[in-house]
C-alpha cells in the first residue's frame, strides 16, 4: 500500500517537474532575445588527482591528518574519531557515490556523525570528485561493491 | 637749378627702383621673420585636404538629416578656412596673468581630426585636454609645458637655444613635472602612491623618498623621515670591523639591492670611519643563551621552518635577489653576531628605537633556533670576534669623516643630529644654468641635462677645485629619468591661483592617513587588502565591515593570537602602535569597506526559550560548530575561539558571513552550511551572546548535546 502511494507521489512530482520545466523554457528564451543571458561561469576547477591532493591538504587534514589516518591536530577535540582514510577495508566498503554524498552533504546525510560538515557548497563537484580520486590513492583500494 | 627731362626721367626710374627694393625687402623680411604665416598656410592646406576627405566619406552615409547636417558643417568649414588665416592666435590666461600664443602654430591641438597629423599640428595626446580637466582657454600650453608663451618662432617659443631662459619647453615624460604644481603630492601621501597619468613623476617620487634623498637635501613640502639606515652607535655589539669596511667600500657587492649608496671612499678613509664607529661601544661577550642552537643541525632546520612559519618572509627575503621591506637575509651571518641577532629578535626597538621591525613575541627556544639558522646564512666568512684596538688619532679622524661625509643623512650615530646639509632642493626644478657647475663635462648646458647626469653619476662634475660628496645610488637609465622628472617638479610656482589647487588625494582623509601607516609598517607584506598584498596573515579586504572598531583598536595596540597555530602558525607582531595610530588604522579599514565608524553593536535581541533550544541544537548537532571552534579554549582548534566573538565581530557581519563564507575568503576552511533563514536567525543571535554565558552553563549545555551525539553514534554503529 505504502509503496503504491510512494510511486504515485514520485510520478506526480516528476510530471510537475516536467510541466514547470516546459513553462520555464520559453521564459529563458525571451531573456536570450533581450540579451540578458546570464554570464556562463566557467568551471574553475578540473577534476584531477593533484587538485584532490591539494584540496585534501588544505581542507581535510586538520581532522583527518596529513597522512589521512584520522589523526589530525583537531581530532583530539572531537567526540567521534574522524575516519581513517588509509584503512582499505573500511574504505573499500564505500563506493564513490557514498563518498561523494558524505563530502557533499556531510556525515548526517549518510547516517554518520554530524561532526563531518557538508562541503558541497564550499568546494563544488569538481573538487569533491578530485578528493575521491585522492581518497582511493590514500586507501590503495577500490570499492568492492556498488550500492 | 633746372632739371632736364632726361634727368627727371632718371630720377623717377631710380625712385621707383628704390621703392620696389624697399617693398621687396619688407616682403622678404615679412616672410622670414614670421614663419608662423607659412606654418598657417600649411595648416590651411592640410585642413582643406582633411575636409575634402571627410566630405567624400560623408557622401557614403545613408541619406537623412544627419548626412545633410554633416555636409553643411564641412562645406562651411571649407569656405571659411582661407579667410580665417593668417592671424596670431593668443589666449589671455586671466587666472595665471599670462599670455599664450603657442596655438598660433599648434593649430590642431584641440581638434581630434589632427590626431595623426605631423607636428606642429598634432592634436594633444591622452585625455588631458577635455572640458572636465584642462581646456586650452583656461590653461593654455605654458602652464604645463613651460616655454616662452609669447615667442612666435620655434627657438623663442620653446626656449631651447636660450640657455638662460629659465623655463625651457617640457616635453614627453618631463611634462609630468608640472602636474604637481596644482595636484600637490609631496610628503603628505604614501611613498608608493601613484598619480594617475603621471607614471614617471610617481616613480621618481617613490625613488626620491625611498632612497632618502631628504636625509641630506631639504625641499619645501617634503618632510625628512627618521633615518632609514640602522643606528650605528652600538655597531660594535653587532658586527666586526672587517665586515664594516667591506660593506662601506661597496655595499651593492654585498647586497645587490640595498639602499645604501656607494660613497666611493678611499681605503684610508674607510678605515678611519670604521675605527671611529667601533670605538663607540664595547663588543658583547659570548652569550650562551644566544648560542644555544649553533652547530645543532636539528635546531638549524627548525629555525629554517620558523623563518617561514613566523612570518619573517613577509618583509625579508633570503635569496639575495631582491631587497624586500627589510634587508635581505642571505648573508646576514657575515654581518651580525649570534648575540646581536638574539637580542634583536627579542626586542628590536631596544637596539634601534626607530626601527620598523616589530616585536614578534617569539618564545626563547624558537629565537634560539632562528639564530642558529640565520648564523648559517653566508657566502663569505661569518662574523669573527669584533675586537679592534684603534689608534686614537685614527678614531678622531674617523669622527670628522663620519660627520662630514654624509653618514648622518641616514644613520643615527652617537650624538650627531640626524640629517646632513647638502645643497637644498628647494626650487631645484627652476635653477638657473649659470648656478650650475659643469666641470669638465661636455653635455648640453641645460638644467635637465645637468640633473640627469648628476643623479646617474653624482661625481661627474667633480673637479679638483670643487669636489662633490654625493654618493652613487646605482640608478638605471630609466630610474634616473624618473628621478629627473621629480626633481624638475620641485619648483616654487607662485602664480598658481588658489582656485586651481586641486590635490588628487585629500591629505586629511582617513584613507591617506591609513595608507601612510599601512606603508610604514608594511602591512601588505603579510596581509592582502583588495588585490594587493601577501598571504601570510588573514585577508583584510573586508576588515572594516567585519570587525568591531573598539576591539580592533585594542588588538592593534596589543595583538594576541586569534587563529589556532595548526591553521596559522604566524602571529600578528606587536608594532607598538599608539592609540591614535591604532584608531587611524581602524578608521581606515571602516572607510575602505564603507562601514559605519564610530560603530555601535546592534542591541541584542532576547531569544525565547524555544528558539534558544533550537539554536543550541543547531550549534552542537546540526552544524556541530564546536568541532572546529573552541569556546574559552574548550573545543576544536580549526577556527578562532568564539568566546569573545561578540566583542570582535560586528553583529551585522555574522549573518552575512555565515550565509556564504567563501564569498569573503575564497579558501576559508569554514563550510558553507546553506542554512535556512530561521536557522541563521537564531544561530547568529545565539553566538552574539557567547561572551555573557557563565562557564558552568556552557558546560552543562555542551554535556547534554555531547551525550546525545554519543548515544546516536553508538546506535548507528549498532546498525552497521
Amino acid at each position: 500500500m505504502t509503496t503504491n502511494i510512494k510511486i504515485k507521489t514520485t510520478c506526480f512530482l516528476f510530471i510537475a517537474a516536467l510541466i514547470s520545466l516546459c513553462l520555464a523554457l520559453p521564459v529563458s528564451g525571451e531573456e536570450k532575445t533581450e540579451g540578458k543571458v546570464p554570464e556562463e561561469v566557467p568551471a574553475k576547477y578540473e577534476v584531477s588527482i593533484e587538485l584532490g591532493r591539494s584540496t585534501y591538504q588544505h581542507y581535510c587534514t586538520p581532522c583527518h591528518g596529513v597522512q589521512g589516518d584520522g589523526n589530525g591536530f583537531n581530532a583530539l577535540h572531537l567526540l567521534v574519531k574522524p575516519a581513517n582514510h588509509t584503512d582499505s577495508k573500511f574504505m573499500s566498503e564505500r563506493n564513490d557515490t557514498k563518498l561523494f554524498d558524505t563530502i557533499n552533504l556531510g556525515g548526517v546525510e549518510v547516517a554518520k556523525s554530524t561532526l563531518m560538515p557538508p562541503w558541497g557548497a564550499a568546494l563544488g563537484d569538481e573538487r569533491i570528485k578530485s578528493l575521491i580520486l585522492h581518497l582511493r590513492e590514500l586507501c590503495k583500494c577500490q570499492a568492492i561493491k556498488s550500492w | 637749378m633746372k632739371l632736364s627731362f632726361k634727368d627727371t626721367k632718371l630720377l623717377l626710374i631710380c625712385s621707383v627702383v628704390l621703392l620696389l627694393l624697399t617693398a621687396g625687402m619688407f616682403l622678404i623680411e615679412f616672410e622670414t621673420d614670421r614663419p608662423w604665416k607659412g606654418i598657417q598656410r600649411d595648416f590651411v592646406e592640410l585642413d582643406k585636404e582633411l575636409t575634402r576627405k571627410a566630405l567624400a566619406d560623408s557622401q557614403s552615409l545613408a541619406d537623412g538629416a544627419k548626412k545633410d547636417e554633416k555636409i553643411a558643417i564641412l562645406e562651411k568649414r571649407a569656405a571659411t578656412l582661407d579667410a580665417a588665416y593668417p592671424t596670431i592666435r593668443q589666449t589671455w590666461l586671466t587666472h595665471f596673468d599670462t599670455a599664450d600664443r603657442c596655438m598660433t602654430c599648434h593649430l590642431g591641438i584641440e581638434l581630434p581630426r589632427f590626431a595623426d597629423a605631423k607636428q606642429p599640428f598634432t592634436s594633444h595626446p591622452g585625455e588631458h585636454i577635455n572640458p572636465d580637466r584642462h581646456t586650452v582657454d583656461n590653461f593654455g600650453c605654458v602652464i604645463c609645458h613651460e616655454g616662452q608663451p609669447v615667442g612666435l618662432t620655434v627657438e623663442e617659443g620653446h626656449g631651447h637655444n636660450h640657455h638662460n631662459w629659465m623655463t625651457p619647453l617640457l616635453a614627453g615624460k618631463r611634462t609630468e613635472s608640472s602636474c604637481e604644481a596644482c595636484h600637490h603630492m609631496r610628503s603628505q601621501v604614501a611613498k608608493n602612491a601613484v598619480m594617475e597619468d603621471a607614471p614617471s613623476f610617481s616613480k621618481g617620487r617613490t625613488l626620491y623618498l625611498q632612497n632618502n634623498c631628504l636625509g641630506c637635501h631639504v625641499a619645501n613640502g617634503y618632510k625628512r623621515d627618521a633615518g632609514i639606515g640602522p643606528i650605528l652607535t652600538k655597531l660594535a655589539t653587532k658586527s666586526d670591523a672587517a665586515w664594516a669596511r667591506a660593506w662601506i667600500k661597496n655595499p651593492k657587492a654585498h647586497l645587490a639591492k640595498t639602499a645604501m649608496p656607494d660613497f666611493e671612499l678611499e681605503d684610508k678613509k674607510i678605515e678611519a670611519i670604521s675605527a671611529y664607529l667601533f670605538s663607540l661601544a664595547k663588543p658583547e661577550s659570548a652569550n650562551r643563551t644566544a648560542r644555544a642552537g649553533l652547530a645543532d643541525s636539528a635546531a638549524v632546520s627548525r629555525g629554517e621552518k620558523n623563518l617561514t612559519d613566523l612570518g619573517c618572509l613577509g618583509c625579508h627575503s633570503v635569496d639575495g635577489k631582491d631587497e624586500g621591506f627589510g634587508p635581505d637575509l642571505s648573508r646576514v651571518a657575515e654581518k651580525a653576531s649570534p648575540e646581536w641577532l638574539y637580542a634583536w629578535i627579542t626586542d628590536p626597538k631596544k637596539y634601534w628605537p626607530e626601527t620598523n621591525m616589530p616585536n614578534l613575541r617569539i618564545p626563547e627556544n624558537d629565537i634560539q633556533d632562528l639564530v642558529a639558522h640565520l648564523s648559517t646564512l653566508k657566502k663569505g666568512e661569518a662574523i669573527i670576534a669584533p675586537q679592534l684596538e684603534a689608534d686614537p688619532a685614527l678614531v678622531a679622524k674617523g669622527l670628522t669623516l663620519a660627520r662630514d661625509t654624509g653618514c648622518t643623512g641616514c644613520h643615527n650615530i652617537d650624538t650627531f643630529p640626524l640629517g646632513y646639509n647638502a645643497p637644498p632642493h628647494d626650487g631645484i626644478g627652476q635653477k638657473r644654468v649659470d648656478e650650475l657647475v659643469f666641470g669638465n663635462t661636455k653635455i648640453n648646458k641645460t638644467l635637465a641635462d645637468w640633473l640627469q647626469l648628476k643623479v646617474k653619476n653624482p661625481r661627474a662634475f667633480n673637479t679638483e677645485a670643487i669636489p662633490t660628496l654625493m654618493p652613487n645610488f646605482g640608478l638605471s637609465e630609466e630610474e634616473s629619468e624618473d628621478l629627473l622628472t621629480l626633481l624638475l617638479s620641485i619648483r616654487n610656482r607662485h602664480n598658481i591661483p588658489a582656485g586651481f589647487v586641486y590635490p588628487l588625494a585629500d591629505t586629511d582623509s582617513v584613507k591617506v592617513r591609513g595608507e601612510l601607516l599601512i606603508e610604514k609598517n608594511n602591512c601588505l607584506g603579510c596581509h592582502k587588502i583588495g588585490e594587493q598584498g601577501g598571504t601570510i596573515g588573514p585577508d583584510l579586504s573586508f576588515q572594516g565591515e567585519r570587525i568591531n572598531p573598539e576591539w580592533m583598536t585594542d588588538f592593534l595596540m596589543n595583538p594576541t593570537k586569534i587563529r589556532p597555530v595548526g591553521i596559522e602558525p604566524t602571529r600578528m607582531p606587536t608594532f607598538g602602535f599608539s592609540e591614535e595610530q591604532a584608531q587611524q588604522l581602524t578608521a581606515y579599514f571602516a572607510d575602505a569597506s564603507k562601514a559605519s565608524y564610530p560603530y555601535y553593536q546592534p542591541e541584542k535581541q532576547k531569544l525565547s526559550s524555544e528558539d534558544m533550544d533550537k539554536a543550541w541544537k543547531i550549534y552542537f548537532t546540526t552544524f556541530s560548530c564546536q568541532s572546529c571552534h573552541a569556546w574559552n579554549t574548550k573545543g576544536g582548534i580549526v577556527g578562532p575561539d568564539q568566546s569573545d566573538l561578540a566583542k570582535r565581530l560586528r553583529g551585522e557581519w555574522v549573518k552575512k558571513y555565515l550565509t556564504n563564507p567563501q564569498k569573503f575568503i575564497a579558501d576559508v576552511r569554514m563550510p558553507n552550511f546553506e542554512m535556512y533563514p530561521d536557522e541563521l536567525e537564531v544561530l547568529s543571535k545565539l553566538i552574539m551572546t557567547f561572551n555573557e554565558i557563565p562557564e558552568a552553563v556552557w558546560d552543562a549545555i555542551k554535556k547534554r548535546w555531547d551525550d546525545e551525539l554519543l548515544a546516536k553514534q553508538a546506535a548507528s554503529m549498532g546498525d552497521e
